[in-house]
């Protein structure tokens, strides 16, 4: 009797918790969900078509803050543009959003709601630098959240011509 | 019957699908500011007045600096899915045309005929051009590069898209690495201006230039009535009628000569059941159409590119 009873408090405990992490989760993606993000220039190496960026994420939990900057990352590039980094070593001209149209988000929610799903599409776009180790100083407590901030990297060059071809965008030459 | 009704309906929207906007060529060239600080210059004698011109060949053959430029520039467009035409190739099938035509002859003896007008439109041309110019700045050991990239509407003379900056001080030395980084950077801000641009012009019509003149023994000028309107009158009225929305100024208006700027025209027209892309040309020539058979004035269309055309009224 005692054992199934340590079995049962067994199974509870670790239910409760499972489902304490998946609200977190869910509280995180429903924040990703109306993208509360900041995003800003940074400098390093990338490779050629790609974008450095850092990206503060907000979250309960340090490490699902962490894990959304992917998702924040693409978002920002696509729809929020880079501001330009003025520094006397380091100068980064501004980065306009991939798709200009205003009301893309509404139009294309069908294909966008799939592309930033968990695990999604976004996911081949997007590189994280040091494993997506914040640098320290970069997770700052704000009231009951975190603030934290990763650097990515971010496939521009691909992310539009998925864009393209996904019909949310327009090419260059489209219509001549 | 019904299957051609369904014959005609395919075709037609093949037709519409099929009418593309004519695209306008872009090339890269290196700024005359570029290409005086250089010395990549000739100066040639225009009616007594010495002018300096810059000497895009005497540039490429010289600065591989500015090749490489060029090249990733074109590198890039062609990426984004526009291919530019080369200013290097251009040149040289400039210089290969005129070696054949002057050696060629006919059966007869004929030589290819060919106007001062010819002459003088045989250089390297592009609706739109793309400026190029950067300066190298030296700080004690350390450089930086000073980069400005301009889009030119070749007929209208707007700034249509920009790129300009100034890269953070380096121990770079290779000046081509730091031209290559200022490109990388710069051209998706270029892009995005240029698409806007295009954007604008699929929505309200290629901007376009059309000059009105008169020859001068025709007897009459354009303040001459026909059915009680004045020449320049009949003029505007057919171009207020035909642009977008109406759009257009009237620069200039005398006896002889009218000018027409900010000319939206539609990119496509129907014309006998077929959907056209139609340039500056095209688009004048309808007004040259319209002026013969409604009051029998003849007159001689001449082109500019996409966006330029001139009618000089009284013959051809």
């Amino acid at each position: 009797m005692s054992k199934h009873f340590r079995i049962v408090i067994f199974a509870l405990t670790a239910l409760l918790l499972a489902s304490c992490a998946s609200k977190k989760e869910a509280t995180a993606n429903k924040a990703t969900m109306t993208w509360q993000y900041e995003i800003e220039p940074t400098t390093g190496q990338a490779t050629q078509g790609s974008i450095l960026v850092k990206v503060w994420s907000y979250s309960g939990s340090k490490g699902v803050a962490r894990t959304l900057a992917g998702k924040n990352a693409v978002h920002g590039v696509l729809f929020k543009g880079v501001a330009a980094l003025n520094e006397q070593n380091a100068r980064v001209p501004q980065q306009k959003p991939i798709v200009t149209d205003v009301n893309a988000e509404e139009t294309h929610k069908e294909f966008l709601n799939e592309f930033f799903k968990d695990d999604g599409k976004y996911m081949k776009y997007v590189n994280f630098i040091n494993n997506g180790i914040p640098a320290p100083g970069d997770i700052i407590k704000v009231g009951p959240r975190y603030k934290v901030g990763v650097r990515v990297s971010v496939a521009k060059d691909a992310l539009r011509k998925e864009m393209e071809a996904a019909g949310i965008i327009k090419s260059l030459g489209a219509g001549f | 019957m019904k299957k051609i009704f369904l014959s005609i309906i395919f075709i037609s929207s093949a037709l519409l699908l099929f009418a593309q906007a004519k695209k306008p060529t872009i090339m890269v060239v290196p700024s005359d500011q570029w290409c005086i600080k250089n010395g990549y210059t000739q100066t040639i004698d225009i009616q007594g007045a010495s002018t300096v011109i810059p000497d895009y060949q005497a540039a490429l053959q010289n600065s591989t600096d500015l090749l490489m430029a060029i090249s990733k520039i074109n590198e890039m467009m062609t990426e984004r899915g526009f291919p530019l035409k080369n200013l290097e190739s251009s040149l040289k099938t400039l210089r290969d045309q005129a070696a054949e035509d002057a050696m060629l002859t006919g059966k007869e003896g004929g030589e290819v005929a060919e106007t001062p007008i010819d002459k003088l439109k045989k250089v390297a041309k592009a609706d739109i051009w793309m400026q190029l110019t950067y300066t190298v700045n030296q700080a004690g050991p350390k450089r930086s590069l000073s980069f400005n990239l301009q889009g030119l509407d070749a007929y209208t003379d707007k700034q249509i898209a920009g790129a300009s900056g100034t890269s953070a001080q380096s121990f770079t030395t290779e000046v081509q690495i730091l031209v290559e980084e200022a490109i990388l950077s710069h051209i998706d801000l270029f892009n995005s201006q240029l698409q806007a641009h295009f954007d604008d012009m699929f929505t309200n019509g290629r901007e376009i230039i059309v000059r009105i003149k008169t020859w001068d023994n025709i007897g009459y000028d354009l303040e001459e009535e026909f059915d009680g309107e004045m020449l320049s009158t009949i003029i505007e009225d057919w171009i207020a009628d035909n642009t977008v929305q109406g759009r257009f100024n009237t620069s200039t208006v005398t006896e002889n000569n009218m000018l027409f700027e900010q000319v939206r025209i539609p990119l496509e027209i129907e014309e006998n059941g077929k959907v056209r892309a139609i340039d500056a040309r095209r688009w004048v020539g309808m007004l040259r159409k319209y002026l013969r058979d409604n009051y029998s004035i003849e007159s001689k269309l001449m082109m500019q590119g996409l966006g330029q055309a001139q009618l000089v009224i009284g013959a051809k």
